[in-house]
């Protein structure tokens, strides 16, 4: 069995192109036939939607300050060292207009760029 | 399905000592309450030493977050999206299911250094989609 998968989010919901979603989500169900595969390590492709909920869970579990204060965020003891591949790079940008913007977090800081210590790749 | 909430967070600081209380009862008594509670609570925490102080008054940037376009979505007209969608996908064979959700949060921070923010009612559209063939 094929399933697909399409969201929008937006701050304009008439930007919502009904028959684009309804397209993405159909031709992810439309792709090849899918294969059991053993458990195992495998080179993969995540597609944005998987990435958007990775990063926020990293985000809910360590990319905060409070997290780090109190000992809880795996970022804990690892600034200035390498941890993820020196392709990626994270950032919080509150006033990225690609995204939703917010002009300052909850603890009263004025949002802008601020890549994390995993930007750093040494 | 709609849901109303109003909830209130309290930080407290004492020197690099800090407690955070919340709350979604707002009458007066309460809150008096709660920061009495609140103070020998943060006494009683291991100091912050890379706590440096609250911000003090500032401008923020200012950023459109409120959208008319969100506010005048009824429960009737996400309903009328999801199923176009749904139809959509369903003449070509697909099966389908989807949700749609409208939000909209009010912040306003206030500290004991001066500083006033609030955010002028964010708001935000989702729907999503799931097909199967």
């Amino acid at each position: 069995m094929n399933t697909g998968y399409a969201s929008f989010v937006s701050r304009d919901a008439q930007s919502l192109q009904v028959e684009r979603l309804a397209n993405e989500a159909m031709e992810k169900a439309s792709k090849s036939e899918p294969v059991r595969i053993e458990p195992g390590e495998y080179e993969t492709i995540l597609e944005p939607y998987a990435v958007s909920e990775l990063l926020s869970f990293l985000g809910t579990l360590g990319f905060h300050a409070l997290a780090v204060q109190e000992g809880r965020s795996f970022l804990c003891d690892q600034f200035g060292k390498r941890i993820v591949d020196p392709r990626i790079t994270i950032y919080d940008d509150g006033l990225n207009p690609d995204g939703l913007q917010v002009p300052f977090d909850f603890e009263e800081s004025q949002n802008k760029r601020s890549p994390f210590s995993m930007r750093s790749g040494r | 399905m709609c849901r109303e909430e109003r909830n209130l967070i309290l930080r407290v600081v004492v020197g690099k000592r800090i407690a955070v209380v919340t709350t979604n009862d707002f009458r007066t008594s309460s809150l008096k309450d709660l920061l009495h509670k609140a103070i020998p609570l943060a006494k009683a925490q291991l100091p912050k030493e890379d706590f440096v102080s609250l911000p003090g008054p500032r401008s923020v940037p200012d950023v459109r977050t409120f959208s008319s376009s969100i506010r005048g979505l009824t429960p009737g007209t996400k309903v009328t999206l999801i199923r176009e969608l749904g139809l959509l996908a369903h003449e070509r064979g697909f099966q389908t299911s989807g949700a749609s959700l409208t939000g909209q949060v009010e912040v306003a921070i206030v500290n004991s250094l001066g500083s006033r923010l609030t955010n002028p009612i964010p708001m935000c559209f989702s729907i999503s989609l799931s097909t199967t063939e």
